[in-house]
C-alpha cells in the first residue's frame, strides 16, 4: 500500500516532509488538509487520524507518523539504501542529527510562530518570537561556519542528512515572520547548498534558484527570437 | 592613532573577499543605503544600490548568470557596468541605456570587500590580514562595539598577545599570544547592528579558527550584555 | 470623473465563512479598529466603537466603509451563475502597501521567475502587446486580450496552454481576472483580490475565485492559490520602497506594464492616495 502525506502547502514541517520524499524519490499520494482557512486539522475526521490535530501526518500501512522528526527518521531508515541521510553506521553522526532534530523544533516555535503571526494573522508575542529565532539563527551560523572550517556545507558530516532538512524550511522562510538573514553569513551559503542539491523541491516563500556560470544569449543581439 | 591622507569614511568594510562566492549575492548596507552586493562568474565583484530601477524589488534577491546580475521579480539582466541588458518579455528588444542600476565603488583589498558611496581616487590603507576568519553582527552601535573591542578584545581574543589597536574609523587590530595578527573590521548596519570581519595575516588551521570563532561568540554575549546594561 | 473619496470606498473586510455567530470578531481597515459581528438573525454587522458602519455580504465577503459611499459595490455577474464553485481562500497578511498588492496581482510578465513551472516557464517569457482602457462610465480598468504561455494554468489544468487574461480593476483596492477555463471552452474562471488596506503599507488580502470544476477537492483549489500568492508575497515584502510610487520618474516601465501604468495614472486622477508615494522620498 502506498503511503499518504496528510499536508499543507504552507507548512514548513509538511514541508519536510515532502523534501525527504523528493529526495528519496519516495512513491506516496498526498491529501491536501485545509489548514487555512478550514482549520480542518482541528476537524472530528482528520483527528480520528491525528488526536493532536497536527500536520503533517504519514500513514504507511498501520503505522501513522505525527511528528515531522519521525517521518524524516522513518522515510530515511526505510527508503535510502546507501544510508548518508540518517547514517545508522555511524553512531555518532545519528546522535548529532538527533541533536538538530530537537533544536529544529526550537525554530518553529519562534520563526514558525513569526511566520503564522505575520502571514496569518495567528495572536503571538511577536518581539520575543522573532527574539529567540535570532538567537536560534545566531547558533546555526556560528555551527556552519565550524562546519566551513572543516570543509563541509552541512551541519552534520560532509553530506546531507536529515538534520539539514529538519532545519532548513523555517530558516528559509524566516523573512516571512519579518527575521532578515543578513546577519548570518554562513547561513546564507548553507541555504543556497541545499537548495541546490539534486531532487529539491520548492514551496511558497522559497523560490526557485535561476542562477547559472553563464549569461543568457541575448535574443535582440542575435537578430530575432528563435521563440514560436 | 596615525592620521593618513585617505578619509577613511570614504571605504566600508561589507564582506569577507573569500565568503563572497562566484553567482552569489547579498544584502549589505553601507552609510544606512541598502545594497546589493554580488561576484560574477568572473570573479568581478560589484555593489549596487538594492532596488531595480523597474518596480524596486531587492535586487539581493536575484540571481547570478554568468557576468550579469537578474533582479527576481521579472528577470532585468544587469551587466557589471549596471546597464540593463536584458528583459525577458521583451526577448527582442534592446534595452535603452537610461535603465540602469545606481552603484558604489567597489573594490577587493587584503582580503575584504569594500565598499565607497562615493567616488574617490584613494584606496583603503594597506592591512597586515588578508584571510578569512568570519563575519557576524553584534546588536549594539559601531562606536560602542570599537571602544568594547579595545576594552575586552585582548583578554578574549589575544591570550596574553597584545591588546587592541584602532585603525581608523573601520576597526581594530591585535596580535594573538603566538604572533598571529588578527584585523577585525567594523561595517555599521543600523545604529544598533553592526557588522564585524575578522581576518588573519596567516592561513589558520581549522582547530584554531574554531578557537577564534567560539572567542568572538563569548565576547559578543559580554558586550552586548554591557550595553543592555547601559 | 473623478471617482468616490478614500473613505467613501468599500472595502473587504472579513470573510462571511469565517465569522461565528455571536461573536464579534474585531479588523484593521485603514487604521481604524472594527467590529464584525454576525447577529441572531444571521445578519452581518459592523461597528466602528458602538457606531455602526454600513455593511454589505457580497462575494463571500463582508464589505464597508469608513464614509458615505455614494455608489453600489461593483458586480460580478459571472459569479451569480449556479454551476460555478465560490471558493473562498481566507486572508493572507502582507507588509506592503495594499495598492503594490494589486499592482502584482495586474502583472504577468513576473510569472517566468515567480510562479516558475506553474503559471509561467523561461523558455516562454514574452509579453505579447494587449489593450488597456479605462470604462469612463463605470470608472474601471479593463485590460484585454492578454495571452501568456502557462505551464499549469489551474489546479485542473494538464499540461501547457496559452491561456487568455482579461484584467479588470474595478475599485483601487480590487482587481479581477477572466482567465481561460482549462476545462469548459469558451468560458472564463473568475479569480479576484480584494485587498484590504490595514495601513499604508500593510494589507490583509482576501483572494476569491468563482471557476467551473467540479472535480478538483475545495481543499486543492484553495492551496493552489494559496501557493501562488505565497510566491508573490516576498516580493511584495521587498520592494522599496513599500508605498506605490506614483511619480512615474521613480520607477520605469516597459510595455509590458501597460496595466500598471494605467492603474497609477487611475490612481493619480482619482486622488487615491492611501498607500501611494506622491512625492520622492
Amino acid at each position: 500500500m502506498t503511503m499518504r502525506l496528510y499536508d499543507y502547502i504552507l507548512s514548513g514541517n509538511a514541508y519536510k516532509a515532502r523534501l525527504i520524499l523528493a529526495f528519496l524519490d519516495v512513491k506516496h499520494e498526498s491529501t491536501a488538509v485545509d489548514f487555512h482557512p478550514g482549520k480542518e486539522h482541528k476537524s472530528p475526521a482528520f483527528l480520528a487520524i491525528n488526536p493532536a490535530g497536527t500536520l503533517p501526518v504519514l500513514v504507511d500501512g498501520d503505522h501513522i507518523l505525527t511528528d515531522s522528526a519521525a517521518i524524516l527518521v522513518y522515510v530515511a531508515l526505510n527508503h535510502d539504501p546507501a544510508k548518508t541521510w540518517f547514517p545508522v553506521e555511524q553512531p555518532t553522526f545519528c546522535a548529532q542529527i538527533v541533536s538538530w532534530l530537537a533544536f529544529a523544533e526550537q525554530l518553529t516555535t519562534s520563526i514558525g510562530v513569526a511566520r503564522l503571526h505575520d502571514m496569518l494573522g495567528r495572536d503571538a508575542d511577536i518581539q520575543n518570537a522573532r527574539a529567540t529565532g535570532h538567537q536560534a539563527l545566531r547558533r546555526l551560523d556560528s555551527h556552519l561556519v565550524e562546519q566551513e572550517f572543516k570543509g563541509s556545507r552541512y551541519l552534520v558530516g560532509k553530506t546531507p542528512t536529515i538534520a539539514d532538512i529538519a532545519c532548513f524550511p523555517y530558516t528559509a522562510l524566516a523573512g516571512d515572520g519579518g527575521i532578515s538573514l543578513m546577519a548570518y553569513p554562513a547561513v546564507n551559503r548553507w541555504l543556497i547548498s541545499i537548495r541546490s542539491l539534486d531532487g529539491f523541491i520548492e514551496m511558497p516563500g522559497i523560490h526557485a534558484l535561476h542562477g547559472s556560470d553563464t549569461a543568457p544569449d541575448l535574443p535582440w543581439q542575435s537578430g530575432g527570437s528563435e521563440r514560436e | 592613532m596615525p592620521t593618513t591622507s585617505n578619509d577613511p569614511c570614504l571605504w566600508v568594510p561589507a564582506y569577507l573577499s573569500d565568503l563572497l562566492m562566484p553567482g552569489e549575492v547579498v544584502q549589505t548596507y553601507v552609510d544606512r543605503n541598502d545594497v546589493a552586493l554580488w561576484r560574477a562568474h568572473s570573479g568581478k565583484v560589484n555593489a549596487w544600490s538594492n532596488r531595480c530601477p523597474h518596480r524596486g524589488m531587492r535586487l539581493s534577491h536575484g540571481f547570478v548568470r554568468g557576468d550579469m546580475l537578474a533582479c527576481i521579480y521579472h528577470g532585468w539582466h544587469y551587466g557589471s557596468d549596471g546597464g540593463c541588458k536584458y528583459i525577458p518579455a521583451h526577448p527582442d528588444l534592446e534595452p535603452p541605456s537610461t535603465i540602469c542600476t545606481d552603484g558604489f565603488e567597489c573594490i577587493e583589498q587584503d582580503g575584504l570587500i569594500w565598499i565607497s558611496p562615493e567616488s574617490s581616487a584613494d584606496k583603503p590603507d594597506a592591512l597586515p590580514t588578508r584571510h578569512a576568519v568570519r563575519s557576524m553582527t553584534f546588536w549594539v552601535s559601531k562606536q560602542f562595539l570599537t571602544d568594547a573591542l579595545v576594552k575586552y578584545g585582548s583578554s578574549y581574543l589575544a591570550m596574553g598577545g597584545s591588546s587592541a589597536i584602532i585603525l581608523g574609523t573601520f576597526g581594530v587590530s591585535l596580535t594573538l599570544a603566538d604572533r598571529t595578527k588578527l584585523t577585525i573590521a567594523v561595517q555599521e548596519i543600523s545604529p544598533q547592528e553592526t557588522f564585524l570581519h575578522v581576518l588573519s595575516d596567516v592561513s589558520l588551521s581549522a582547530e584554531k579558527k574554531t578557537g577564534i570563532s567560539r572567542n568572538l561568540d563569548r565576547l559578543r554575549e559580554r558586550i552586548e550584555s554591557e550595553d543592555q546594561a547601559q | 470623473m473623478t471617482g468616490s473619496t478614500i473613505v467613501d470606498e468599500w472595502y473587504p473586510v472579513g470573510m462571511v465563512s469565517g465569522l461565528e455567530p455571536e461573536t464579534a470578531t474585531s479588523t484593521v481597515l485603514m487604521g481604524e479598529e472594527l467590529s464584525l459581528m454576525k447577529e441572531t438573525d444571521s445578519s452581518i454587522t459592523v461597528r466602528r466603537g458602538t457606531e455602526e458602519r454600513p455593511a454589505l455580504v457580497r462575494f463571500g465577503h463582508v464589505w464597508t466603509s469608513l464614509g458615505s459611499p455614494d455608489h453600489p459595490l461593483f458586480s460580478i455577474p459571472e459569479a451569480d451563475n449556479a454551476e460555478r464553485r465560490l471558493v473562498d481562500c481566507g486572508c493572507v497578511r502582507v507588509k506592503c502597501s495594499p495598492l503594490r498588492a494589486v499592482e502584482n496581482f495586474l502583472d504577468i510578465a513576473h510569472f517566468p521567475f515567480i510562479h516558475t513551472g506553474i503559471l509561467g516557464v523561461e523558455d516562454h517569457p514574452e509579453v505579447k502587446k494587449y489593450d488597456v482602457e479605462v470604462d469612463e462610465k463605470l470608472n474601471e480598468i479593463w485590460a484585454k486580450k492578454v495571452e501568456f504561455y502557462q505551464p499549469q494554468a489551474a489546479a485542473s489544468a494538464q499540461g501547457g496552454i496559452i491561456t487568455k487574461y482579461m484584467y479588470r480593476v474595478a475599485t483601487p483596492t480590487v482587481s479581477i481576472l477572466y482567465k481561460t477555463c482549462p476545462v469548459r471552452k469558451g468560458e472564463w474562471d473568475i479569480i479576484t483580490l480584494f485587498v484590504q488596506p490595514v495601513a499604508e503599507d500593510v494589507c490583509d488580502v482576501w483572494p476569491w475565485m468563482a471557476l467551473y470544476d467540479d472535480d478538483t477537492p475545495l481543499t486543492d483549489l484553495i492551496h493552489f492559490q494559496q501557493m501562488i500568492f505565497l510566491q508573490d508575497r516576498s516580493i511584495l515584502e521587498n520592494q522599496i520602497p513599500r508605498l506605490l510610487p506614483l511619480d512615474p520618474k521613480l520607477e520605469i516601465p516597459t510595455r509590458a506594464d501597460l496595466t500598471s501604468i494605467a492603474y497609477r495614472r487611475w490612481l493619480k486622477r482619482r486622488h487615491y492616495t492611501y498607500g501611494a508615494q506622491t512625492v520622492a522620498a
